[in-house]
This record gives structure tokens, sequence and C-alpha cells, in this order.
């Protein structure tokens, strides 16, 4: 099958892409619609990888029946996919995956210090799906306060400890290039040791030896000695250096071998997994598509774009945008940041994130008083039902405040490795994960996002909110790789949900006084209708009133003691040339401050929680918005990412001319109008998904049907409130004629860095 | 075995047909025949088992470097050798020799580190049958299967690993705490079936009086913790937490916890394959003082009234338990076996039994999460379309009445179908 995908004369119109997560396995389908990929179904199902079913292909089996039961096509014939497509419109042309269904990678660190080159190699190893075990360093016993060991002692005691930890990986890191070479082959020696006795004790249980895997990451001058140490012994992978100068840290190549081990180790002994790779070549894992996505975005529509991911067994984080000037990488250049934890999540991960951060800071983002041991609890039984949905709203608030400490503990890693010192700059956030994307509405994934990033619109003064409500961006990433055409297509039409632009004052002094002026902001609508004029007080959350379709230029003006963006303190900005958008949540002015603060009085916390969920509008939740939330298919059609934002300080004369902010801040505010979605999905009654069933019921049988007509399929439920639903039923059928569509691009400029003109087909 | 996935296994089944695997770590031999009946001690196979490696620093001992080492070794790898036996060394009367410490074989010298490594000779291990039953298959080497009418009924979580014993009840109902005075004398070598929860004094009176499973519906985490605490040595907690956390070793706080017992080893190492024989065998982690079964969860939640109706009804009878518990990396969840004669179930299809029925209006259902975990009611409405949670979240769901005649609506994932 994938040699004939593989065939250059082969035209790939339609494309099935499956993302096998931890706990779910979802797919997707792209195909030709009036000249265009477009994004058709998907389903979702849970991943098979455990007993008793011990098969990833079993899930994945499962989430396409269902797609086939969505879409009316078949897909599946006799447990094979078919590939290519049919004249009679049944099968795919390609199939491609991502997955991330493998456990984090148990990884040790070895270094020479702890300060600097340890640091580095965190960096390279929070990138990928791993468990950093241990840090070993050369100088331990000078934090401890202990004389160092004699050598032998030393040796056989770190071996000891290796040894003990089981990893599956080990990262020698250490010097900048040309810095001395000799207590790097210390560490080799630990390594290589450990090496021999873990194959001796495999050997000793009739195990076959297996080699450990190594990558070497330190000073290049040691390559050749430490190759010598090691080669034999280990899986030895040798890399640049993740700190080749003390200025400069470079972590692409480290990651790399990271990201391949985790394909070709941990992956591959996911049960079925080779059953899987043997329908595709295409198989990347979850986060390297994540990170493909966010540099896709960021080259194709200049954006400095961070995207976050809160899964169930991982959380993510992928940032890039311009480098400040003097940092690395050079000036001008994009730089490109990830930060995954391996060992979060909120599932499998709700007990080392809660073991990392603690149970105090969790417990500060509830809404109502708990018990440090109840949310203890609370988190040891949802990790025994990882699958287990919120059915209360409690639950659901107790998720979300652990949500928010992963999302910070992300921010927190990702500040270090992007921009010592400062906050990380884009004007693009995007919430992607399972638990954004269910969020009972916008408002509150929102504030997930603000509470826990804490954007500060650098350098611009606003930033974009945006929603992977359809869970599409690891399967465009995916799809970038092997069509970026497709990926292209789909992303600007069927990906993401436009929250709002949240605008954030900055205290430009260090203790600003609560309660005053923080900001003014004047909203003149595109679309006429009077201007408003809202001030916001230092401590406050406001929303202003700007839907998905409407258009608005901004003047914003700082109280004396703020600033907004990159501009000067009480300096007055304004949209220059371009309109700042409207979304589901509206335009938010978040005047809370940098770092947010939480009182520390329990009553006083809570209500100020309350009073941000309020102003948000997250705090109502359920029945009068039921009916009324948004879809993709009611966004307009507009170009959804091209405008961009920027607010840029008014010139000396027109400030002038700028008028005075409002003494009051009393301005009405437009209610927010109900989006025209109908639920009403009108066959499929008493329909359970086939996973669910313990016998298969007989309606299950995927017989294909004919497609309902797009009018009648944006009529469905929204599929932003059904995360199992489709967000579109497909349109009509590619037809045999030729399509305008560009097909030609075989491998995206975007990844190669190459000077390539932008992709025709993107508007 | 089953686990919380959707899977096609009833979590309580009153009569079905248990089969169970027994397989050696490493290849041995089979002492049982086929169609065999035999007892939970009865030993079904067994094999060698390797000891754990040891390794001499040839350099130190003898004074010279690696090199100069290798010269002087004795002895071929695979060879072996008894207690005091000469490893290396110069022939010359009065020279320094190395001897081995133990009867081993000689594995190999690593002549960069100037190591010897010698694997001292196996120990005789034992696989009892762990259930009363019928051997229906033999796994040439292997081990066998042995295969029971019976009663089951599988927890979420537990700790330690197989026992079998006499069931005791010793509470009235499944609300009624396992408290520290109900455990005597005479729960030695008993199953205790508990009702709500117990503590850590409870526990430690059951080490005390050598009990061998616990069965309970929840456990407090900070009594769990203060017992494991107690069973730790302080030096084995200190190397492997933080002082303020659960006792899990490196690998953070998570679960299943360790073996009840000083390691300083990752935990999750599953009992029975050889990483687990390796662990046992250093002595790091031996068996635990009993096995602990919870229904629940954690916290202080009755047991769910199915389970305990029929753990009560089956107060005295010969059963088999399973602590182990893992959620990834081959899934196992806790489970009580009771078996049951085969007179009892002549002439019935178990077959059927052996898999969870569907969920319809009027299934009897047990709720999974919130604040309902545990309790029992009857799906009253299934609807089709996915439902708005009062959390906000829309999903499909079911509508459940309890057993007290409240109504709640719960996502389908958080409803597990009993009957």
């Amino acid at each position: 099958m994938a040699d004939e995908q593989a065939t250059p004369k082969h035209k790939v119109e339609s494309i099935l892409s499956a993302d096998v997560g931890s706990l779910w396995t979802r797919v997707a389908l792209v195909d030709v619609v009036s000249g265009e990929y477009r994004f058709v179904a998907r389903a979702v199902a849970p991943t098979s990888a455990e007993l008793p079913f011990g098969d990833i292909t079993v899930g994945l089996y499962n989430a396409m029946a269902e797609l086939e039961r969505l879409s009316g096509r078949q897909i599946v014939e006799e447990g094979h996919l078919i590939i290519p497509q049919l004249p009679n419109g049944n099968g795919v042309d390609a199939f491609i995956a991502a997955s991330s269904a493998a456990p984090a990678m148990r990884l040790v660190l070895l270094a020479l210090n702890r300060d600097i080159t340890a640091r580095s190699a965190l960096h390279a190893a929070e990138s990928t799906y791993t468990n950093v075990l241990d840090l070993l360093t050369v100088d331990e016993h000078l934090a401890e306060g202990e004389k160092p060991l004699p050598e032998g002692e030393w040796l056989s005691r770190q071996v000891q400890r290796l040894v003990a930890l089981q990893p599956d990986v080990a990262l020698i890191v250490g010097g900048v290039d040309g810095g001395p070479v000799v207590p790097l082959l210390k560490l080799a020696d630990v390594v290589a040791q450990t090496a021999r006795q873990r194959v001796v004790q495999e050997q000793s249980i009739n195990a076959t030896p297996t080699k450990l895997p190594v990558i070497f990451a330190g000073n290049q001058s040691a390559r050749g000695r430490v190759a010598e140490k090691l080669d034999e012994a280990t899986d030895l992978r040798l890399t640049e250096n993740v700190r080749p100068r003390l200025d400069r840290e470079r972590l692409a190549s480290a990651q790399e071998q990271l990201d391949n081990l985790y394909l070709q180790k941990q992956l591959t002994a996911v049960p079925g997994y080779r059953r899987l790779a043997s329908w595709t070549e295409n198989i990347i894992p979850t986060s390297l598509a994540e990170g493909i996505v966010t540099r896709y975005i960021a080259a194709q529509y200049n954006r400095d774009v961070l995207i976050a991911d809160v899964g169930a067994a991982s959380v993510g984080g992928f940032l890039t945008n311009e480098a400040p000037s003097g940092a690395s990488p050079a000036a001008g250049e994009r730089g490109f940041y990830r930060v995954v934890k391996g060992d979060f999540g909120m599932a499998y991960g709700l007990p080392n994130l809660l073991r990392q951060v603690g149970a105090a800071a969790v417990l500060r983002w509830l809404p109502f008083t708990m018990a440090e041991s109840e949310l203890v609890e609370w988190a040891l039984n949802r990790l025994l039902r990882p699958l287990s949905l919120a059915a209360e709203e409690r639950d659901l608030q107790i998720e979300h405040a652990f949500a928010r400490e992963a999302l910070r503990y992300i921010a927190a890693r990702m500040r270090e490795q992007a921009n010592p010192g400062a906050r990380p700059a884009y004007d693009l956030l995007i919430g992607s994960g399972g638990l954004l994307a269910n969020a009972p509405n916008p408002q509150m994934a929102a504030l997930l996002l603000l509470d826990g990033l804490e954007p500060e619109g650098l350098p611009t003064g606003s930033v974009e909110l945006a929603l992977d409500s359809t869970m599409l961006l690891p399967h465009i990433g995916t799809m970038a790789a092997a069509n970026p055409a497709a990926a292209a297509y789909v992303f600007d039409r069927d990906s993401l949900l436009w929250l709002g632009t949240a605008i954030v004052p900055l205290a430009a002094v260090a203790n600003p006084l609560p309660n005053q002026p923080a900001v003014t902001v004047t909203v003149e609508y595109a679309d006429g209708g009077d201007p408003l004029k809202v001030a916001v007080a230092y401590g406050e959350l406001r929303v202003i009133s700007l839907r998905p379709d409407q258009r608005a230029n901004l003047i914003v003006q700082p109280g004396r003691d703020f600033r907004v963006g990159g501009g000067e303190r009480g300096k007055l900005v304004r949209t220059m040339g371009e309109e700042v958008k409207g979304g589901y949540v509206g335009l938010i002015i978040d005047a809370r401050g940098r770092p947010l603060r939480l009182p520390s009085a329990e009553a006083a916390r809570i209500a100020t929680l309350r009073r941000w969920q309020e102003a948000i509008g997250a705090a109502a939740i359920a029945e009068e918005q039921a009916g009324a939330l948004p879809s993709l298919s009611s966004q307009p059609d507009l170009p959804p990412i091209a405008t961009r934002m920027a607010l840029s300080p008014l010139p000396e004369s027109e400030a002038e001319a700028a008028p005075e902010p409002y003494a009051d801040d009393e301005i009405p505010m437009a209610e927010a109008e109900a989006s025209d979605m109908a639920i009403s999905p009108a066959s499929d009654d008493e329909y359970l998904p086939p996973w669910l069933m313990a016998d298969a019921p007989d309606e299950v049988a995927p017989s294909p049907a004919p497609a309902p007509p797009q009018e009648e399929a944006n009529a469905t439920m929204p599929p932003w409130l059904l995360a199992d639903q489709p967000a579109d039923q497909p349109a009509d059928q590619p037809t045999d004629q030729p399509t305008t569509r560009p097909g030609a691009m075989t491998i995206p400029p975007w990844l190669l860095g190459a000077d390539e003109d932008e992709p025709s087909n993107v508007r | 075995m089953s686990f919380y996935y959707p899977t096609k296994q009833p979590s309580i089944a009153m009569t079905t047909l248990v089969r169970l695997d027994r397989r050696l770590p490493f290849a041995g031999e089979v002492t049982v025949r086929l169609g065999a009946r035999v007892e939970p001690d009865d030993v079904v196979a067994r094999t060698l088992i390797p000891g754990k490696p040891m390794e001499i620093d040839l350099t130190a001992a003898l004074g010279v470097n690696a090199k100069a080492a290798a010269k002087l070794i004795r002895r071929r790898p695979g060879e072996q050798v008894q207690m005091g036996d000469t490893i290396a060394g110069k022939r010359n009367l009065g020279a320094r020799q190395v001897r081995a410490p133990a009867a081993a074989v000689f594995s190999s010298y690593d002549d960069k580190a100037g190591l010897a490594t010698l694997t001292p000779m196996g120990e005789m291990y034992e696989l009892d049958a762990h259930l009363k039953g019928i051997v229906m298959e033999v796994f040439a080497n292997q081990g066998v299967s042995i295969e029971t009418p019976a009663a089951i009924v599988r927890g979420i979580w537990g700790m330690g690993g197989e026992r079998h014993g006499v069931l005791k009840l010793l509470v009235t109902g499944n609300d009624e705490e396992l408290t520290p005075e109900l455990i005597d004398a005479k729960s030695t070598y008993a199953v205790l079936v508990g009702g709500s929860f117990v503590t850590a004094a409870a526990l430690r009176n059951c080490v005390q009086n050598r009990v061998r499973g616990v069965i309970v519906g929840s456990m407090p985490a900070e009594e769990l913790r203060a017992f494991l605490l107690d069973v730790y040595t302080p030096a084995a907690y200190m190397a492997g937490a933080s002082a303020v956390d659960w006792p899990m070793g490196r690998l953070g706080w998570q679960f299943p916890p360790p073996p009840l017992f000083p390691s300083l080893l990752p935990s999750a190492a599953p009992e029975n394959t050889p990483t687990a024989m390796l662990l046992n065998r250093q002595g790091r982690s031996s068996e635990a003082p009993f096995t602990l079964i919870v229904t629940e969860g954690f916290g202080r939640m009755p047991m769910s009234e199915r389970a305990f109706e029929l753990l009560a009804a089956a107060d005295g009878q010969e059963v088999a338990i399973s602590g182990t518990t893992r959620l990834r990396g081959g899934l196992a969840r806790p489970e009580v076996i009771i078996p049951l004669p085969r007179s009892s179930v002549q002439g019935r299809d178990l077959t059927a039994s052996q898999q969870a029925p569907a969920m319809r209006v009027g299934s009897l259902a047990r709720v999974l999460s919130g604040s309902y975990l545990g309790r029992i009611g009857k799906v009253s409405a299934l609807p089709p379309r996915p439902q708005l949670l009062p959390s906000g979240i829309l999903a499909r769901a079911a509508e459940l009445t309890l057993s007290d005649g409240t109504h709640t609506l719960l996502p389908l994932l958080d409803v597990e179908v009993l009957e």
C-alpha cells in the first residue's frame, strides 16, 4: 500500500491521518472538495495498546469504523485499508500517522556540572517524551559539601546508581567545544560500565542483551575518545554539542536523536505498532508533528506563535519567534523552542505533576476550598481510571487547576530556554489537546490559557488566542511533512477556533497601586456603530464584545504607570493599518498584571477567582449557551490568520491629537451575539460507538450511507462541543476532472528553510 | 485482565469460568500432567534462577593495571568455580590471589575497568498452582493453564502478589470501616474482607497477625503513606523520595507503589517476570507481608454493594487473590477468585458470563467517578445524543437511578455495567 502511495504518478487527493495517543486514537479524513483540500470528518476511539487488546490497531479500526459511519465512505475492507481511492469514492489515497502512545523514555543525564551544560541537556531532554530520572555530575560532591571520593569508589557508586535506575537512554553532555576532555571520559566510563553490567544482568536471566542507547552531545573534541570508550558497549549516537559556546545553546541535533530514539525504541515496542508501520512509512512522534505545525504557521504567516498542548500523558509547548538581537540563535533568525513533559498530563501524568508543583500550587486555582489530602486522592483516582470525564463542575475545576499548573511549568521552562530573564514574545497563542478542546465554553479555555501562560503581548502589545477545537493540529503537522498543500488548506480553512485578542497592559513601576486605571481602550468597529471606550483598572479583567466576524481599530491608552507591549510607559498606541480580529470570547483586556497574584487569604482568593471567571464569562456555563456554542462551520469565511494586529505607538503629533481617556469606565458593552448553530443530528439514534459496546450491535455495520449535502451538515451538532463528531460532513466528492489544486510541491520550503515563494495555494 | 478500558470482561461476576496461565520466568520443568486436579499449594513447575552477578575489582586485589590483570586470570568465561577457588593471581607461592567468594560461573572480565564478573549458581524457584482447579493445558518447559468455575471480583488497585487463603468477613456492612480491633489472632493466615476503608494502624495489625490478604472498598492516601513509611527503612525512604511525598522512588510519585519493602528501585516491576525475579534475588524487594486489594479507589468510600455481597457470601471459602496492579505497559488489575465446585455449575454455559453485558436501559451499573463513585444504580435512560453534563461538558451519557432513588447523569465512560 505504501508503495503505491509513493509512486509519483499517483495523485494524492484523499488523506487519512491518524494520531494514536496514549489514551485516545484520533483519525481525520481530508479530501479535495471543490478544488480545495478540506477536512471532511474525524472520529475518536480509546487507544487499545493495553490488555485485553494489546494492539493499537484495534483502537484504530474502531476509530476508522466510526469515521466510515460519519463520512459514508468505506475505508477498510477485510482488515486492509483501501489505498488508493476507488472510482466509487471508497478508500483513501494516502495514510499518515503520528503517535505518542508509548510511555516516555526513561532518561539519565550525565554532565560535567550542574549549572550550564546540565541545563542545556535538560532543555534537550525536555523536548520530547522523556522522563528525566536523574542528573549525574562530576561536581556533585561540591554541591553537597562533601570531599571527593577516591576515583574507583566514585565510579562504582555512580555505576550502581545508574544500573538501579534502569534507564532507556543516557545523555552525556559537558564542556564547550575545545574545552578539557578528561572529565568527560569519567562520565563515559560510568556509562560504559553501566552498559556492561546491564548486559551481564540480561544474560544472567537469559534475556537477549541489548545495547544501552547513549547520546553524546558534549565537547566535540572529546568525540573520538568518548567513542573509543563507548562504541563497543553501547548504542552510541554522536550529535552536535548542546552548548558549543558558553553563550550559545544548540539543541536541534540532540533533540533529533531523542526523537529518533523515541520512534525507534519506544514506539516500536508498543503492541501493534509494527502492523501500523506496515500501513505507512509516514509515522512521526506527535510532538514532532506539533513542532512542524508551529514552524509552519510561523513561516507561512510570519507570526510569533506558541502552541500549548495539554494531553493525557504529556504536556507540551512549542514556540517560534524572532530572536531578540544578540541572543542565540543569531538576531533576525527564527528561534524554535519546544518543551515537552512526557511525564506530566491530565491522566497518567497527574501524580508526577502534583509531585513537581506541589498540592498548594494546584489548590490555589480552585474557586472553593479543598483539603490537600482530598486533592491527592482525586489525582490518584483519576490515574486509576484515566478515561474518566469530568461529570460534575467540581471535577472540571480541579482538572483545569491541574492544567493551569502544567501550563505554568511549561511556560517557566520555555522562558528559561527561549529568552532567559524575560518573557517569551509571541502574538498568537493556540491551545491544543483534549482538555482545552473539550472545555465547556470558549471563555473557560481562554481564561485557562491566560492564567497558565500569562502572555504579555510582546512585542506588539496584543496576543491573539485560538483553540485547536477540532484537534487537527497534530494531523496537520503530520500532513505537512507528507503533503504540504493539504496541510496548508486544512489549516487555513478548518482548523482553528478564534477566541479573540488579548491586550495586556504591563506595570511599568514596581508596585502599582491597585484599582488605578491601567488602560483605556477605544474600540472603533469596522462595520460602523458607535465607538466604545472602556477603562480597565489594574487587577481587573474585562471583555469587550467583538464577534468573530467583526473587526475593529483600537486606540490603547495605558495609565501613567503602565505600558503596552514593547511601548513606553504611559504612551498611547493604536492599530496601524490592520484591524483587530474578533473571536468567540471577544476583545480581552487582561490588566491583572504580570506575574498574576492571588490573595493569600482563602475567602479573598476564592472571590478573586470567581471575579475573573465572571469577567470573562466562563462562569456562565451550560444552559443558556449550550445551543449557541460556536463551531468552525459557523465561523465567517474570512482568511483566518492573515490579519495581524500590530499596535504601534503613535507618531508624536498624532499622539497629541488623540482624545483623552474617559474618566469613567462605564460604557455599555454589547451583548455577545448568539451564534446561529442548532443542535439537531438527524440520524443515529441509539447509536453507541463500537468500542463502548460489549456486544457488537447490529446497527453499527458500517454500511456506506450517502453523504449529506453541505448545508444539512452545517446544521449538525457543533463539533466544538462534541469531540467525537466531525465538524463538517463530507461535501461533494471530488470529481474526476483535474482540479486547480496545486499539488506540485513535494517538500515544504519552510521545512527546508529555503527562500522559496509562498505556496501559491495559501491565501 | 480488564482494566478501565471499556473491555469485555466484567469486574464482578457471580459465576464464570476462570482460566489462569501459570508460567515460569525462565524455561524449566513442568511437574503436573494434563487433566490433573491441583490444589493452590501444589507445585506445577520449577526452574533454576541464576544469582545476582558479582563484580570483583582485580586491579585493586592484585595491585596491577587492568591489562596486566587480564594475563593473570586463571578461568575461562563460562567456567564453574567453587567457593574459595582461585580466579586470578600469579602461580608462585605467597603471591596475591583472588578467590571466588561463592560457588559461581566465571562470566567475563572487563579489561578496560579491570572488573571480573561472577554469576552465582542459581536457586530453585517453584511455581505453585495458586488456584484450585484442573490443568487444561501444558506449555512445554514453561508452565500450565488451570481452569475452574469461579466467582470473581476485580479491584481497582492493590499491592502484593499472589496469595490464597480462607475468606474471613470482619464487618457487617459495605460501609463499615475495618478497624484495628477487628484484627486479632483469629485472623491469622486469612484473607480479610472489610467494608469501606482501612487505616495504617489496622494494616500494622495485619502484619502482626500474619494476615494473608485484605480486601476493602477504599483507602485514604495519607493512611497508605503512613503505612508505607512504617514499612520502609529510613535510609530507603531518604534515598527514594523527598520528605513530604509518597515514597515512590526516583521515578516520582506514581502508581503502583513499590513492593511493601525497602527498595531503592523503581516500582512497577511486574511480578513473575525476569526483572522482578532479579529484584527479589537481590534482596531489595522481598515478598510483601500481605496482599491488599482495594475495589473502589482512594478515599473513604464504601465498597460497591455488589462486590461486598459476593465476598460476604463466600465467607469461609478458600480464595486466590492477587494485588498486582499496572496501569501501562501490561495492564494488570488486582483480583479475587473464588473457585466454585464443578457440580454447582453443571450444565450451565459459563462462557457467556466471561463477557460483560452490553449497556441498555434497565442494566445494573456501577459509577466510576465523581461523588457517586462506587454506587450502584439502574440505567434509567440512555439518550442517543450527547448530553450536557453538570460540568458543562457535552458527552454521551447514561441516566442512572441509584439505590436511594437519586437520579444522576453520567458520561458513558464513567459507568460500568454489572448485569
